[in-house]
């Protein structure tokens, strides 16, 4: 059987689901009381800040590869001839790798 | 017309049977875990009590958060969940397996987690916000061992001459441990290995739950999460346990017998909870928590690693 992408099958059946679990979701409690210390996020008994701005989303991923990245940036010296230089010499060991497999 | 009513009573059917199941799994995870520790347990229906308890407790919305978002990203979770069940093999047989193939279910499985990682952004908590971006991490770490022991069936069913390579049903009928010499068996093994260690990091399970980590983060991305709101966090968990089990049973554990469908849907069921049991139950209990500065290098060094060197044992 060949098999082809159908995105409205996948569109209908993700709104079907939606709706049934929308159903059971709406059957649950949805009242709390506002206004109330309840509402106040969790941080340890301190005041957390009034608006947080998401930042530093991949630390821990740059902290993994720090070595790397501390690599990277001393081959990179915001000269853009540096960029096509990594990338051409990147392009070729990729070209290599797949022609030897 | 009747193979339309068909087809939506059969997504009712899956998806409260996925519910049940793998709610009914969780319950059996939780004794056996608590065994392994020689605690008693609590009894095996503890997560429908879980859940009946969630969905009467209050949903609280924690002030200055993006309500819409901070309500709508647990359904999301839930639904993705829902939608990869439709897909993968069920005792031989998927609903919507002619409609979408093996990449198309690998790029399903990044919303329940992203769902998560909105949920968490929207909630305006400090250790949310950090349980987010762990997610993201651990998101970005386990799709490299995934994507390369997901490949491992394709390259075997294409090198045998088979069409429709992509196809789940096409990789289920023929099983790859046919497939291969005794080099190919010693590859085999070592991607079974790390299917098991892919799936405790797809779970977000110990060694690979830093996102919610309780003793550090406070529950992190959940951490503001309660009632109702839990819940569909809670059972999407649940769904994805018998989703990413069947994934996994279709790619490398499809052994079956010549029986009718019942009997088949009893093995299937039997297999999805051995491989919930080494991949969930065993993982979890016997190991503690990865740093995060150690996750990706582990999932793509040591872990990727592997797993290429399994795929060499292959060619």
């Amino acid at each position: 059987m060949e098999i082809i992408w159908e995105p409205k099958i996948l569109l209908i059946s993700f709104i079907l689901l939606f709706v049934i679990a929308y159903f059971f979701y709406i059957s649950g409690e949805k009242k709390y009381q506002k206004g109330t210390s309840q509402v106040i996020a969790y941080f340890s008994g301190e005041e957390p800040p009034e608006v947080l701005k998401v930042k530093n989303v991949y630390w821990g991923f740059f902290k993994d590869f720090e070595k790397f990245y501390k690599f990277l940036t001393t081959t990179q010296k915001e000269n853009p001839n540096d960029y096509t230089f990594n990338f051409v010499l990147g392009f070729i060991v990729l070209f290599f790798l797949i022609c030897l497999i | 017309m009747f193979n339309l009513i068909l087809n939506f009573f059969l997504i009712i059917f899956v998806a409260f049977g996925g519910v049940c199941l793998g709610l009914f799994f969780k319950g059996i995870d939780r004794i056996l875990s608590a065994k392994m520790q020689k605690r008693v347990g609590p009894p095996i229906f503890q997560p429908f009590y879980d859940l009946r308890k969630l969905m009467v407790k209050e949903s609280i919305i924690p002030k200055n958060a993006s309500k819409r978002i901070f309500e709508i990203a647990p359904l999301i979770s839930l639904v993705s969940s829902l939608l990869i069940l439709l897909y993968v093999p069920i005792a031989g047989k998927s609903i919507l397996g002619g409609s979408g193939d093996l990449i198309l279910i690998i790029y399903l499985f990044i919303f329940p987690g992203l769902g998560l990682v909105l949920g968490s952004f929207s909630s305006n908590s400090p250790y949310a916000n950090i349980g987010g971006q762990r997610m993201i991490i651990n998101m970005l770490g386990y799709e490299f061992p995934l994507v390369i022991v997901s490949l491992v069936p394709v390259w075997l069913v294409h090198s045998n001459g088979f069409l429709n390579i992509f196809s789940l049903e096409t990789i289920y009928n023929n099983n790859v441990w046919n497939l291969v010499g005794p080099l190919g068996i010693v590859g085999l093994s070592i991607e079974a290995i790390v299917v098991f260690l892919v799936m405790a990091g797809e779970l977000s399970q110990t060694p690979f739950d830093i996102e919610t980590a309780g003793s550090e983060i406070a529950g992190g991305a959940l951490a503001e999460y309660s009632g109702r709101n839990l819940a569909m966090f809670y059972l999407a968990e649940a769904v994805k346990v018998i989703a990413i089990a069947s994934l996994f049973n279709a790619l490398f554990f499809s052994w079956n017998i010549d029986a009718n469908f019942g009997i088949q849907l009893l093995i299937y069921i039997f297999k999805l909870f051995l491989i919930s049991f080494v991949g969930l139950t065993i993982i979890r209990t016997t190991t503690s928590r990865f740093k995060i500065s150690r996750l990706t290098r582990s999932y793509w060094g040591y872990i990727g690693l592997i797993a290429i060197v399994g795929f060499l044992f292959i060619l």
